[in-house]
């Protein structure tokens, strides 16, 4: 049988559908895992143990386990303890739980990243550690976090296929339904390929151009082109 | 006002990192208006001294007073002391001006944005007071046509001075300065040695770790000699330099002054 696209085309309201499934499972994911990531993040540099030790066993956790399981565990074990759950609210759940704790990861890096003689200065000034958190830390920082956190989207939106395990129906999901209606393996197989790569490098592209915002990289850019002009 | 007429008191102020017994007990003073410079080899405690008396560093034992004071703790009334509120510990830390080795410009912004930070976001005063505050002491350290070059773009004596600058735009009652022109190229100290003593000549009160003795003994009214996280003499610096009597101390500047420069 030879490669069709027509094939393609007939089923493409299928994919367009788990396309847009997929895109916005791993859109609302991310923004709940960077809101939560931010306190992950701060609890283990907090004072109180407490703090301390819940974000770290947290992260340990997520870390430590396959994304499958921790899918399983929130889609079957809360109904068992009475907590109803359908498999959109588990698979958005899971996604913002796994997406969270490495972003937080990526921040806590980025924190560490900043010299310690920066929030020195601050403190000294009389800034309070939430002012110097957000006027210092964080502007510097951004250069250090976005191509991790670029990084980690783009392994969330792979890891979404997981999903279609407890019937969410997203583009992998989409893929088994074209290959089970029509069987035309290599089509689906291309298909379903070229369709996270695009939406891949829609995040990639987006990232960078963040990247190109960030103060760190704006001084780079300054101090760049300041050293070729001494160098002529 | 205050009682003792001393704007910084240290009282058996202790510091452990660890095992590591890096301040064994100092007794200091300083008075309003006074500038004290505190030597010493590497390692005899001077910066973590410095660190202490803005709560930079929590002392392990012993106070430090600011106006009779006493920053960072507050007493009950049965005399147990316990950590103050950090919004307290803040106001105390704005009355010092504090000038690093290592300058400690914020990268991400500008001169003029570094000077203006603390000023508009600690002290509330507005965008437009703040920045005619930065010309001045801009134009005071020398660097009025630096104001809008980033950190990177400066030298480190031009960033000294822009950190100078900086501290002094929340009108501190005390400037401490710990090391200022150790990390600086050797023609690059007497900008910022400049600037500190023109600060001097206003009455500012200085306390200054360095290793410079020509600074010291042109602008201190007094030395602090440091050595193993005790002071071991102090004195003006006629007396401290001219006629030693610690062992240590004699020791320590017959090696600064036969060091090959």
């Amino acid at each position: 049988m030879p490669f069709s696209l027509s094939i393609i085309a007939e089923a493409w309201p299928t994919f367009e559908a788990g396309l847009i499934t997929t895109a916005i499972f791993c859109s609302v994911a991310s923004v709940l895992g960077l809101v939560l990531a931010v306190p992950i993040a701060l609890a283990q540099f907090s004072r109180s143990w407490p703090w301390r030790v819940s974000a770290k066993v947290l992260v340990e956790i997520v870390r430590d386990t396959p994304f499958l399981v921790q899918v399983f565990v929130i889609y079957f074990v809360f109904p068992a303890t009475g907590i109803p759950m359908s498999s959109t609210v588990a698979g958005i759940l899971a996604l913002t739980i796994h997406g969270a704790v490495y972003f937080s990861e990526s921040i806590r890096g980025a924190i560490l990243s900043v010299p310690k003689g920066q929030v020195d200065a601050a403190r000294a000034a009389g800034m309070s550690y939430p002012l110097t958190m957000r006027r210092i830390v964080f502007p510097q920082m951004m250069g250090y976090v976005l191509p991790p956190i670029g990084n980690q989207i783009v392994g969330l939106i792979k890891d979404s296929a997981v999903l279609s395990i407890i019937s969410v129906p997203e583009l992998s999901m989409a893929f088994q339904n074209v290959l089970g209606t029509t069987f035309a393996a290599p089509e689906a197989f291309v298909a379903v390929a070229v369709l996270y790569w695009l939406l891949t490098s829609a995040v990639t592209l987006v990232m960078s151009r963040l990247e190109q915002l960030t103060p760190t990289h704006r001084s780079t850019q300054e101090m760049t082109s300041l050293l070729a002009k001494a160098d002529r | 006002m205050t009682t003792s007429g001393s704007i910084i008191r240290v009282q058996n102020l202790h510091k452990w990192f660890g095992e590591l017994h890096v301040l064994k007990g100092i007794d200091l003073e300083v008075k309003a208006g006074e500038k004290v410079c505190i030597m010493g080899p590497s390692g005899s405690g001077k910066s973590t001294l410095l660190r202490c008396l803005n709560f930079l560093e929590e002392p392990s034992k012993g106070i430090v007073f600011l106006d009779d004071l006493p920053v960072g703790y507050i007493e009950d009334a049965d005399g147990k002391r316990r950590r103050d509120t950090e919004s307290n510990i803040n106001r105390m830390r704005a009355r010092m001006g504090v000038v690093f080795q290592s300058f400690n410009l914020w990268t991400h912004m500008t001169a003029s944005a570094n000077i203006v930070e603390a000023p508009i976001h600690v002290n509330g005063l507005s965008r437009q007071a703040a920045n005619e505050k930065a010309l001045s002491l801009l134009r005071l350290v020398g660097l009025e046509d630096k104001k809008d070059a980033y950190p990177a773009q400066l030298s480190g004596g031009q960033q000294q001075r822009i950190a100078i600058a900086r501290a002094l735009a929340m009108d501190p009652e005390i400037m401490l300065f710990d090391e200022p022109t150790s990390a600086l190229d050797p023609e690059l100290v007497g900008e910022v040695l400049a600037v500190m003593s023109e600060l001097a000549r206003g009455g500012m009160t200085m306390i200054v770790v360095t290793h410079d003795m020509g600074f010291a003994s042109a602008v201190a009214d007094r030395i602090v000699f440091m050595d193993h996280g005790q002071v071991v003499e102090e004195g003006p610096p006629s007396t401290f330099f001219q006629q030693p009597k610690n062992e240590r101390t004699i020791q320590f500047l017959a090696k600064m002054t036969s060091r090959p420069f």
